[in-house]
C-alpha cells in the first residue's frame, strides 16, 4: 500500500473540498441534499480547502526539517504506528470527486419512483386542512394534493380546478404513467415517491418528462391509506421544464 | 512544479530506490481519467447506475459537514482540551462515568460520522473506552435534532421519540457496561497518534482534524459506496412481504438500518414512511441506525481496528434490538 504523504494529504482535502464547492456553486448540490444545507457545505468546504492548503504549505515550506518534530508525519509516513498504509483509505475519497467533476449524476427520477409504493403523509389527527388559497387553477404541490386527496377524502378540493406539477413515471402495473415527486427528508438516499393517476384523456409520454397537468380532483384512487394513489380527472398536460428544485 | 519537489527528496532521503511517489500517481491517474472521460460517463447511462452514483454521492455530500464538524471538535480535543480535563468531569468509577457519557450524546447534535472520529479522541485523551463507547453509541442517537426530527416523522405517535430516546440511551449504557465486564481496552487498536503533535496547539488541531477527515472520510466512502449498491440492487417488494410477521419484521428492520446507513438525522423519516410495519418493528430501525450500520462497521474498524469492530457491531447490534423491543412492548 502507498502510504499518504502530507502533500498528497492536501491534494486530497483540496480536491474534496474542491468538489463540494463545486456543486455548491453550480447547484448541482439539490440533487442530492436538501436546499437547507448550502451553508454547511460551503463552510465544510472552506474548512476542507484551508486544512488542504495549510498541508501543502508544510510540506513545501519544511520537507525535511519538519520531520524531527512532526514525528513521522511529513517524512515516511510507512512508519506511522498505523501499520503499513492503513491511510491508504484516504484514496478512496477520490470516488466521489470524480462521481462530482466527471459524472456528475442527476436528480434521482422515474427508475427510483417505480421501485417503491407512493407514501403520502398523514396530517395530525383532528388537525383540519386550511382551504386552497383562490386561483383558476390553481397551483398545489403533489404532496399537499395526495394528503387533501387520500386522508380528507378531497373535501378541500371539491369544485376547485389544480395545476399539479411533476415528472412521468411508468405505473408499476405496466399500462399508462403516474404523475409523480419525490419527497427527501435528508439526502438523496431516502427519498420516498408521492404519485398521482392522471384519468381521462392521457396522452403517452416518455418517463422523466417533466409536466404540468391542469384538472380536478376525482374520487376513485382511494383513501384513508399512505400508499394510496389519488386521482386528477385532466383538462390539459403541458410538457415544461424541470423545476429548480427537483425533490419536494 | 514546486509540488513534486518536496516529494522526491523525501523519497531520497529515505535512501531507497526510486519509485513512483503518490503525487505522481495520483497526477497521471487525474490526466487518465480526464482523457478517459467520455468512456466513463458513457458507462453511467443505464437509469440503474445514474441512481447508484446520485445516491452515493448524496450520502457523502450529506454526510460531509457532519464529518467536517467531528473532525473539527476531535482535534479541539487533542489540541485545546488538556487531559486532566476528562478526569475531572468523568466520575471517577468507570460504572459511573458510562452513564454520565451516555446521557452527554444528548448535547452534541450530529449524526453517526461526527461522533467516530470524536470518541476516538476521547479514548486517545485517556478518557475510559467504556464511557467513550456508551458515548459514541448516544450521541448520534439521541441529540436534540434526532429527537425532534422523530417528533416531527411520527405526528400521530407522540410517543415514538420517546421510547427512542429512551431505548437507545438503554442501549448505550449498557454496551459500556458489558464492555466493562467482558471487553478488553486490548481489543481496541488505535493507531498512535504521537506523529500528530505540532509545533503549536494550533498545528496539532490542523494534523488531528486532516488525519481523521482523511481516515473516516476513506471508510465514509466505504461505507456510502455498498448502500448505494444495496439500495438499488435489493427489491424494496421483498420487504412489503415480512411485514406482516411480527418476528420477521423486527429483523428485516434490523437488517434494513444496517444496510442503508441512513443519517440518523434522516432515519426517522424513512422509518415514518415504511407504514407496513409495527411501530416497534420501525422503533428497531431506529435505534439499530445510529449503533450500527455498514458505514460505521467501516468507519469503526478503521477508527478501532478490526479485531473491536468484529466484537463490537454484532453485540451492539443484539443488545439495540432487544432494548428496542422492550421499550416498545412498553411504550407503543
Amino acid at each position: 500500500m502507498v502510504a499518504v504523504k502530507r502533500e498528497v494529504q492536501g491534494v486530497l482535502l483540496i480536491l474534496v473540498g474542491g468538489a463540494i464547492a463545486r456543486i455548491v456553486i453550480s447547484g448541482a448540490y439539490i440533487n442530492y441534499v436538501k436546499p437547507s444545507m448550502k451553508p454547511y457545505l460551503y463552510v465544510s468546504a472552506a474548512i476542507l480547502l484551508a486544512l488542504g492548503v495549510l498541508a501543502l504549505y508544510d510540506a513545501v515550506r519544511a520537507p525535511r526539517t519538519n520531520v524531527a518534530r512532526v514525528g513521522a508525519g511529513a517524512g515516511h509516513d510507512h512508519d506511522d504506528g498505523h501499520g503499513h498504509g492503513s491511510m491508504g483509505v484516504a484514496w478512496l475519497l477520490l470516488l466521489p470527486v470524480a462521481a462530482v467533476f466527471l459524472v456528475a449524476p442527476g436528480p434521482l427520477g422515474a427508475y427510483t419512483a417505480t421501485r417503491e409504493a407512493s407514501s403520502v403523509s398523514q396530517p395530525k389527527a383532528g388537525e383540519l386542512m386550511p382551504p386552497l388559497p383562490p386561483g383558476d387553477p390553481v397551483p398545489v404541490p403533489l404532496d399537499s394534493y395526495a394528503t387533501r386527496a387520500v386522508w380528507d377524502d378531497g373535501r378541500t378540493l371539491e369544485g376547485r380546478t389544480v395545476e399539479l406539477i411533476g415528472f412521468v413515471a411508468p405505473s408499476p402495473e405496466g399500462d399508462g404513467w403516474q404523475l409523480t415527486r419525490l419527497a427527501l427528508a435528508c439526502c438523496a438516499a431516502d427519498t420516498v415517491p408521492v404519485k398521482v393517476q392522471p384519468v381521462g384523456d392521457v396522452p403517452d409520454l416518455p418517463a422523466n418528462t417533466w409536466v404540468a397537468v391542469t384538472g380536478r380532483y376525482q374520487p376513485g384512487g382511494g383513501t384513508q391509506s399512505a400508499t394510496a394513489v389519488p386521482w386528477v380527472e385532466v383538462d390539459r398536460i403541458v410538457p415544461i421544464q424541470p423545476p429548480a428544485e427537483p425533490y419536494l | 512544479m514546486t509540488l513534486t519537489d518536496p516529494a522526491k527528496s523525501a523519497a531520497g532521503s529515505t535512501q531507497r530506490r526510486w519509485r513512483p511517489g503518490a503525487l505522481e500517481v495520483l497526477t497521471v491517474g487525474m490526466l487518465a481519467v480526464l482523457v478517459g472521460q467520455r468512456w466513463i460517463v458513457g458507462l453511467f447511462d443505464s437509469p440503474r447506475l445514474q441512481a447508484g452514483a446520485t445516491i452515493f454521492v448524496s450520502i457523502i455530500v450529506q454526510a460531509l459537514p457532519f464529518l467536517v464538524v467531528g473532525v473539527v471538535l476531535s482535534g479541539a480535543i487533542a489540541a485545546f482540551v488538556p487531559a486532566t480535563f476528562w478526569q475531572r468531569v468523568l466520575p471517577k468509577k468507570p460504572g459511573l462515568a458510562v452513564p454520565v457519557a451516555g446521557c452527554a450524546g444528548a448535547v452534541l447534535p450530529g449524526c453517526e460520522c461526527a461522533s467516530v472520529p470524536v470518541a476516538g479522541g476521547l479514548i486517545a485523551r485517556g478518557v475510559a473506552p467504556a464511557a467513550a463507547l456508551a458515548f459514541l453509541l448516544s450521541a448520534p442517537a439521541i441529540n436534540p435534532i434526532v429527537i425532534i426530527s422523530t417528533v416531527v416523522a411520527f405526528p400521530n405517535d407522540p410517543m415514538m421519540a420517546a421510547a427512542r430516546f429512551l431505548a437507545s440511551l438503554a442501549a448505550a449504557v449498557v454496551i459500556g457496561w458489558l464492555w466493562l465486564r467482558l471487553g478488553n481496552d486490548s481489543w481496541i487498536r488505535m493507531p498512535r497518534r504521537d506523529h500528530l503533535v505540532g509545533n503549536t496547539d494550533w498545528h496539532t488541531f490542523r494534523l488531528t482534524a486532516t488525519h481523521d477527515f482523511l481516515h473516516a472520510g476513506g471508510y465514509l466512502v466505504v461505507g456510502g459506496l455498498t448502500a448505494a449498491v444495496l439500495n438499488v440492487v435489493v427489491p424494496r417488494g421483498i420487504l412489503q412481504t415480512v411485514a406482516d410477521n411480527p418476528v420477521l419484521a423486527v429483523v428485516a428492520m434490523a437488517g434494513l438500518a444496517v444496510v442503508l446507513s441512513i443519517c440518523s438525522e434522516a432515519d426517522a423519516f424513512v422509518a415514518a414512511s415504511l407504514t407496513e410495519f409495527s411501530l416497534t418493528s420501525r422503533l428497531v430501525f431506529l435505534v439499530v441506525g445510529p449503533m450500527v450500520d455498514l458505514k460505521l462497521i467501516a468507519m469503526q474498524s478503521g477508527t478501532f481496528g478490526r479485531v473491536f469492530a468484529t466484537r463490537f457491531a454484532p453485540t451492539t447490534l443484539v443488545v439495540a434490538v432487544l432494548s428496542a423491543v422492550l421499550v416498545g412492548w412498553w411504550l407503543l
